[in-house]
């Protein structure tokens, strides 16, 4: 196998080049391609038996610590998750030794945090940890570098944000805590939930989780803009806004909150209604989109194009749509002039696309998965053509 | 600027958070938040996550106030949530990246053929691993780095890498081999 492909291969995280070159690869390597194919499913398998043998990341941590965790730490729940851990834990090592490797992993994470506690608190008259860093104590304790006292000052401000939102809950305490909470500060951000399902925040958008995996239902609190695609349970999934709530079982689709909720389906149903219990809900159906301006007893329905309802997300989304109208949305989006040969314009394409990745690294995907080639014309112009 | 604060201090309090002071609390949250960041930026670096590792365990501890039967065990409690933090973070590493919204993947052509008939077992091919492959796989999935699965095994990471290229190759080569004999059968006449 070349270098590179060796290279990318053992690479912690694949990037799109990476991907790029992989495919290209596969065109000249039929055998590569099945290969990487069957080693996807063999790490999968390795995912999948580890998770049937062995005890949940939470009970691994509790048998890590139980010797620091006394019962008055832990709560019934947590008790009992160790019990039945402890029980089956000699197993899982039989099975899987690297099991052993994990709970030595979680314990040198306890000893570090066992460090950082004796550095903030283990001295009586310590002030704030800022203030420790620049105090005669804290150079008692071992002065640290220039570099790491000016990463923790820097630290302070953003340690201030996130307490304010904490005690913004404690302080309304009608409004329960959510188990977890999520931020997009100046990009974009990705959200991966506990049931699989994923959120594609816009910059200073945020969103509350309050279920996890022992929850009758799923529901989330958005603020600002998110794209949701929602894997199928029985659980339903809920998304409140300020004045909706947006029901759905596994879809995927788009929620903006300004002025109003705006609800822009790509993928199967969902029901959307205003939390004031006197308006109607509707349902939705894939290219629809439900508006509830604020003070609105039922939300209106519009149709919209795809991917024109998701200019806000960056994202060129396409759903079983012919070749002719996926180059001529290409075209349009990056203002270039790019056509497709007879053949293919009927094929019916289906995927997601962030626009910044570029038309040229999209049209190579694309080209790639069809099995056919870009070329670039005299003009200017693009073809795609197999 | 938040008051003084040892052991003591914390576990005051914590009682009086539990008996339903805001200020209380506001000043629990407060000063664990230093060393909750400084923990995580120990484990992982300095990375946008740790604002939000940060913040879900601070609510971790919020919400579970009410567990904490004896205020002197807040260290263990506190401890106890930042450790479910960072093992949520370790399975959310790669697959939300990965799979997220196929913007990675290769776009689904509905009338796509099927590729190969050169599909193994799952079962046969992780018991033809080696352990040590095996072990290096495991980790992986679970969310570690190479250089940090090395440092578990007290290896370096290139002799992780040279595991992991060894079985793909002798995986590959297998394939390699099933391919060629599927090739060469002449193709059925209909």
């Amino acid at each position: 196998m070349p270098y590179e492909l060796e290279h990318i291969l053992l690479h912690d995280e694949w990037t799109e080049a990476d991907r790029t070159v992989l495919r290209q690869a596969f065109e000249a390597d039929p055998a590569l391609e099945a290969a990487l194919r069957r080693w996807e499913e063999l790490r999968a398998g390795a995912a999948s038996r580890w998770e049937s043998d062995v005890p949940s990341r939470a009970a691994l941590v509790l048998l890590a610590c139980q010797d620091r965790l006394d019962p008055a730490a832990m709560s019934e729940n947590e008790r009992s998750l160790l019990q039945e851990a402890s029980a089956r834990v000699d197993q899982a090592i039989r099975r899987h030794p690297a099991v052993e490797d994990v709970l030595g992993r979680i314990r040198t994470e306890a000893d570090a945090f066992d460090r950082e506690w004796a550095r903030a608190f283990d001295r009586s008259g310590i002030a704030s940890p800022a203030k420790t860093a620049r105090g005669p104590l804290r150079k008692a304790v071992g002065s640290p570098s220039r570099g790491l006292r000016l990463a923790r000052l820097s630290l302070a401000a953003a340690a201030t944000i996130a307490l304010l939102f904490v005690g913004r809950i404690w302080l309304n305490p009608a409004v329960p805590a959510p188990v977890m909470s999520f931020s997009a500060q100046t990009g974009m951000q990705v959200v991966s939930l506990e049931d699989g399902s994923r959120v594609l925040l816009a910059p200073q958008a945020s969103l509350d989780v309050y279920f996890d995996e022992s929850s009758t239902e799923r529901r989330v609190r958005l603020h600002g803009d998110g794209f949701f695609e929602i894997t199928s349970q029985a659980r339903p999934f809920r998304v409140e806004t300020d004045n909706a709530l947006t029901t759905v079982l596994g879809t995927t689709f788009g929620v903006r909150t300004q002025e109003g909720t705006e609800v822009l389906l790509v993928s199967g149903r969902v029901s959307m209604a205003p939390t004031n219990e006197a308006g109607q809900g509707i349902t939705l159906s894939p290219g629809q989109r439900g508006l509830l301006a604020p003070g609105d007893a039922t939300p209106r329905v519009q149709e919209f194009t795809m991917p024109e309802g998701f200019e806000w997300s960056g994202l060129l989304i396409f759903r079983s749509t012919p070749m002719q109208t996926v180059v001529e949305r290409l075209s349009d989006a990056f203002d270039l002039s790019i056509s497709v040969s007879d053949d293919l314009k009927e094929t019916p394409l289906t995927g997601t696309f962030e626009s910044e990745r570029g038309s040229t690294t999209i049209l190579s995907i694309i080209a790639s998965a069809l099995g056919a080639t870009v070329t670039e014309r005299a003009n200017g112009s693009l073809h795609v053509h197999r | 600027m938040p008051p003084i604060a040892d052991t003591v201090q914390l576990a005051s309090w914590v009682r009086e958070a539990r008996d339903g002071s805001e200020a209380a609390l506001t000043h629990l949250l407060r000063a664990l938040e230093s060393p909750m960041r400084s923990f995580f930026i120990s484990r992982i670096g300095r990375r946008p996550d740790v604002d939000d590792l940060v913040q879900n365990a601070l609510l971790r501890v919020h919400r579970g106030l009410g567990d904490l039967n004896d205020p002197n065990r807040l260290k263990a409690f506190a401890m106890k949530g930042a450790l479910y933090e960072l093992q949520d973070f370790y399975r959310g590493r790669y697959t939300p990246k990965e799979r997220l919204f196929d913007i990675h993947e290769a776009p689904e052509i509905h009338d796509e053929p099927e590729v190969s008939g050169a599909r193994i077992d799952v079962e046969k091919a992780l018991s033809s691993l080696s352990d040590k492959a095996r072990r290096i796989i495991e980790l992986r999935e679970y969310g570690y780095r190479y250089e940090e699965i090395a440092e578990m095994v007290g290896s370096t990471e290139a002799a992780i890498k040279m595991q992991v290229k060894r079985a793909f190759a002798r995986m590959r080569d297998a394939i390699g081999l099933v391919l060629l004999w599927i090739g060469s059968f002449p193709p059925l006449e209909r």
